[in-house]
């Protein structure tokens, strides 16, 4: 009877191990469950040394840091709220504020926040940035994403180059440093998931505005302008050859990563990703600069920003708050910031000796022109799913399966159609 | 003889732990997602779900990406499945005989079978990466192409390369399966055949290939379910893209159900999706019932 | 004999064809282990480490959760595997050896239950475990994976079964064993190599899941292997040394077991799924 001896030990074993699982402790202080969704161990240790500051600060409440890595966190967040069964606070992407919050899944921030100490401290913008959806402060941002354009110095200085200014400038400046064979392309771009971060910036400079609506809400994306845009960035592929012939799949991690690994020399992203290229590339290889402005002479700035939110059906509310309060204080907002490279809550936090180094100023000089800034329609519960599936129309444009003026078309109907619903459901 | 009674009792009482399982953590949340698909049920709009009767059918007949997703979903099956099987069967075949180091070939060659889905995706990735993957350098460098292949973002490459990696990761259960098959043949058959003057293609017509029908049969209706469902490869390499061009149907689920959060129509997919594996399961059923009556009248 | 000879030629090819095809990526996952961070990325790619380092796997070990989750992983993939086995030898052999009503429906059953995409019962399903406390417990992912592992066990198990010639049972029966005696004395150990390959199977696919464990698990403490890979996956960057020197500790548990169940394993799987 080998086999089983053999069930036999492998349950012992089992045995053996679970009663090293089930030691938690044991006390009477109240837990708060925290999640977050841009798992990553670095960005763990920092969570977790701000927490444990809390809880020294705080010695009734005990913070659960559960992580989640991000390709996954959608899922896990939606599947909780459907089931009701939920962390106390979780860390909120801005696209998902609208859905979660149409889902009835947050808890409003308002009362607690009539009562924060350090209301006059943060940024003004943080006010709209948490009331998106239903005017209600569903969402408390944490710092701000803002992209601007990372390049190979070491690249430039060989040729004698200097950062795009205008869009005209950018096309010729990648197509200086295309050379398929090396292989080596003058630009990441972005053709997959999320890629309409990227669109809209085309298409706004081209149209000369940010508004995603005109007055009577329907969507701008079919105007000429926007469609010129469009066009443009789907050139840079088509015709110019500009960017690798795999961009048509990038998300996220491929755009950065082919930079790093020698294979672009430009791209356009968040300056959380300055850590990542640290990290490969060391110091002094690569620089940043502001995005260069299109043939309507501006360029706008598209404020992203992560935030806390307390779900509804948490059961340590008062904690909960308590906790948040603690990590957006105007201290620990900024020590966040620093570490994890984003623009910070506090109106005076940017003035930190930290961020006057030189790869941080194009951000900030960025966003210091406020009419340039703008917000995505956050408050559409459909924006998240349109987000998400907006690349698809994307890389049918690259492949020649549909002109710029059909995706753009499309893209105006959705959103103009999701923005009418959403009228109707206000009035 | 036994009485009746403990007759009856014993086999309830050997099947409940199982069915019991089952029940509780298949069968009942089956039940209950099976309905989704008569409902109105948008988690954003919590309350408006309504029941609507067939509307989420209606809709997914007009869906154009439902038939792409089905399009690509055949040859996914199709192409995986063949592949899978034919390169199994002739790694069985040449693991028949004993040679020096036949373990150590044996735990090499069927170390995949025991990787993570989400990991050999990941994997794949890395090695069809057109500027630092192998593959493509490997290609240059033996100078069978000029430029370097993006097949992962390539239209008419993204859905045969998945394919190749998902042949790649089955090759072990097939050749497991149908190793298992060759070895239980009695050796007097192919004795008496060579007797016969019989060459080595014959033997394989005529003998090997007759004894494993009911194997192959069974690994090929258990491994198109299978893959049918596998979503980990293109989830993670290609993410269905570009537009759509490597979508299958459970991927597209995960789309409505996850993205979209429209779970109504996510249940009227999955609802389609088992009606039409039971249909092509159907059909292999009576193919096999042909062939095994067809071979015994020769 | 000149025949012989070429089709000797022909199965030595065949062989180092399919060694080097299957093994390649395999290769690549383990020589990525043991680079430094520079050689990942090196262009042209090393294809030989040129400077061999075992700081991922020191790092993977000590400097992150992961000898947490390998427990939990060895527990989860264990208990699961084990109940999966038993549960499937004791109604694969009630579906082989016996004949009761509802028998022809229990069959269909255990077919269908894998026919309906497994993605859309995660919700249902967690609505039932929470309201027994068994989201985020390591109870609950073992009830779960067991479950769904259930099916097909039964299926080869059952095969397994009917392949014992049924005298074998009947004369047990006739010297006094009875019913449950024949099945444990005289069946049972004649179905080992199933057993085996049912053990293996209902292990590994626990030990590799990764949907419900990050859909059900959301303690650090409680995470199993598969979440702790995946999550060298970050937003922005991929930790390819750390992650390819977790898969090769990952892989370790299942070469152990296999290296102590591989001769029974080939002649179990396929016996099974014969009459399947």
């Amino acid at each position: 009877m080998q086999i089983f001896r053999f069930i036999f030990k492998i349950l012992l074993i089992t045995f053996a191990l679970s009663l090293f699982v089930g030691c938690g402790e044991t006390s009477n202080k109240t837990r708060v469950t925290f999640l977050q969704v841009l798992g990553g161990k670095d960005r763990d240790k920092i969570l977790q040394e701000m927490i444990r500051q809390f809880e020294q600060a705080n010695p009734d409440i005990v913070v659960e840091l559960q992580s989640v890595p991000w390709d996954q966190a959608h899922e896990k967040l939606v599947t909780m709220v459907a089931t009701g069964s939920v962390p106390d606070v979780v860390e909120m992407a801005d696209a998902w504020i609208g859905e979660f919050a149409a889902m009835g899944a947050l808890e409003s921030l308002e009362p607690h926040l009539a009562q924060w100490p350090y209301r006059e401290a943060i940024k003004d913008v943080t006010w709209r940035a948490g009331r998106v959806y239903d005017n209600t402060f569903y969402a408390f941002p944490y710092g701000f994403y803002v992209k601007a354009l990372f390049y190979r110095k070491d690249w430039f200085a060989d040729k004698n180059l200097t950062p795009p200014a205008t869009t005209d400038e950018f096309v010729h400046i990648a197509q200086a440093f295309t050379e398929p064979a090396k292989p080596r392309y003058g630009y990441s771009l972005r053709g997959g998931r999320g890629c309409f971060d990227m669109a809209t910036y085309f298409m706004f400079v081209f149209n000369g505005s940010s508004a995603y609506f005109d007055e009577q809400g329907r969507s701008t994306f079919d105007q000429p302008g926007a469609i010129r845009g469009l066009q443009f960035f789907a050139d840079l592929y088509k015709k110019h050859h500009v960017a690798p012939p795999d961009a048509i799949n990038y998300g996220y991690n491929e755009l950065v990563s082919a930079f790093y690994s020698g294979v672009t020399a430009m791209y356009i992203n968040d300056p959380e990703t300055i850590k990542t290229q640290l990290s490969h590339l060391g110091e002094g290889k690569f620089g940043t600069a502001a995005l260069p402005v299109g043939p309507s002479g501006r360029r706008f700035i598209k404020l992203g920003y992560g935030s806390y939110s307390i779900l509804r059906a948490s059961e340590n509310k008062e904690a909960a708050w308590r906790f948040i309060a603690f990590m957006n204080s105007p201290e620990m907002s900024t020590y966040w910031a620093k570490n994890n490279y984003m623009v910070p809550l506090t109106k005076t936090g940017e003035q930190d000796p930290y961020f006057q180094q030189e790869i941080f100023k194009p951000f900030f000089a960025q966003i210091a022109v406020p009419e340039d800034v703008y917000f995505p329609p956050y408050e559409l519960p459909e924006y998240s799913a349109f987000f998400e599936a907006a690349h698809i129309d994307f890389q049918r444009l690259l492949l020649g399966e549909a002109t710029a003026e059909q995706v753009a078309k499309k893209w105006a109907a959705e959103l103009t159609a999701a923005k009418m619903r959403q009228n109707a459901k206000v009035d | 003889m036994l009485p009746n009674r403990q007759r009856s009792l014993m086999p309830v009482l050997m099947l409940a732990p199982a069915l019991l399982l089952i029940a509780v953590f298949i069968l009942y949340p089956l039940v209950k997602a099976f309905f989704y698909s008569f409902e109105q049920y948008v988690l954003t709009a919590p309350n408006q779900r309504a029941f609507i009767g067939l509307d989420n059918f209606a809709a997914l007949a007009d869906d154009a990406d439902f038939y792409l997703s089905l399009k690509n979903t055949t040859i996914w099956v199709l192409g995986s499945l063949a592949g899978q099987f034919i390169l199994g069967f002739a790694l069985a075949l040449l693991l028949e005989k004993h040679f020096r180091g036949r373990t150590l070939y044996r735990a090499v060659v069927f170390s995949p079978w025991a990787i993570s889905g989400f990991l050999i995706a990941v994997m794949w990735k890395w090695l069809l990466n057109p500027q630092y993957g192998p593959v493509n350098q490997l290609l240059l460098g033996a100078g069978l192409m000029e430029r370097p292949i993006a097949f992962l973002s390539h239209p008419d490459f993204a859905l045969p390369s998945v394919i190749a990696a998902n042949v790649w990761y089955g090759i072990p259960f097939f050749a497991i399966m149908l190793g298992a098959g060759l070895a239980s043949i009695p050796r007097e058959l192919y004795q008496a055949a060579a007797i016969d003057g019989a060459g080595a293609l014959q033997r394989f017509v005529n003998i090997t290939v007759p004894a494993m029908l009911p194997v192959i049969f069974a690994a090929l209706l258990l491994r198109s379910i299978w893959i049918f469902n596998f979503a980990d490869l293109i989830w993670v390499m290609t993410n269905g893209g570009p537009a759509n061009k490597s979508q299958i149907l459970v991927t597209y689920l995960f789309t409505t159900a996850y993205k979209n959060l429209n779970f109504g129509y996510a249940g009227a997919l999955s609802v389609t999706i088992f009606l039409l594996l039971a249909a092509g399961i159907g059909a292999f059923f009576l193919l096999n019932r042909f062939i095994s009556v067809k071979g015994r009248q020769t | 004999m000149k025949r012989a000879n070429y089709l000797q030629i022909f199965r030595w090819c065949g062989l180092v064809i399919f060694l080097l095809m299957i093994a390649a990526p395999i290769y690549w996952l383990f020589i990525t282990a043991f680079k430094p961070e520079i050689d990942i990325f090196a262009n042209p790619p090393q294809y030989l480490p040129g400077n061999i380092t075992f700081e991922h796997f020191i790092d993977v070990w000590f400097g992150t959760s992961f000898p947490v989750f390998f427990r939990n992983s060895l527990l989860v993939a264990g208990t699961a595997g084990s109940i999966t086995t038993i549960a499937a030898t004791l109604a694969g052999y009630a579906l082989a050896k016996f004949q009761f009503r509802l028998k022809s429906t229990i069959l269909f059953l255990l077919i269908a239950t894998q026919m309906f995409p497994i993605l859309l019962l995660v919700v249902p399903l967690f609505t039932q475990l929470a309201a027994w406390k068994l989201v985020n417990s390591l109870t609950g992912l073992i009830l779960v994976y067991a479950a769904f592992n259930i099916p097909f066990c039964v299926l080869l198990m059952r095969g397994f079964f009917a392949d014992l010639p049924k005298e074998l049972d009947e004369s047990a029966q006739i010297d006094g064993c009875g019913q449950f005696g024949a099945f444990w004395r005289i069946m049972l150990p004649l179905s080992l190599p199933g057993l085996a390959a049912t053990l293996i199977f209902a292990f590994i696919s626990a030990w590799n899941e990764l949907l419900f464990a990050v859909m059900l698990i959301n303690s650090d403490s409680k995470k199993p292997l598969t979440i702790g890979l995946a999550s060298f996956i970050e937003k922005y960057n991929i930790s390819w040394g750390l992650m390819c020197a977790g898969a090769v500790i990952a892989l370790i548990p299942i070469f152990v077991l296999f290296a102590y169940i591989l001769r029974y394993l080939t002649a179990g799987l396929v016996a099974g799924a014969v009459k399947g």
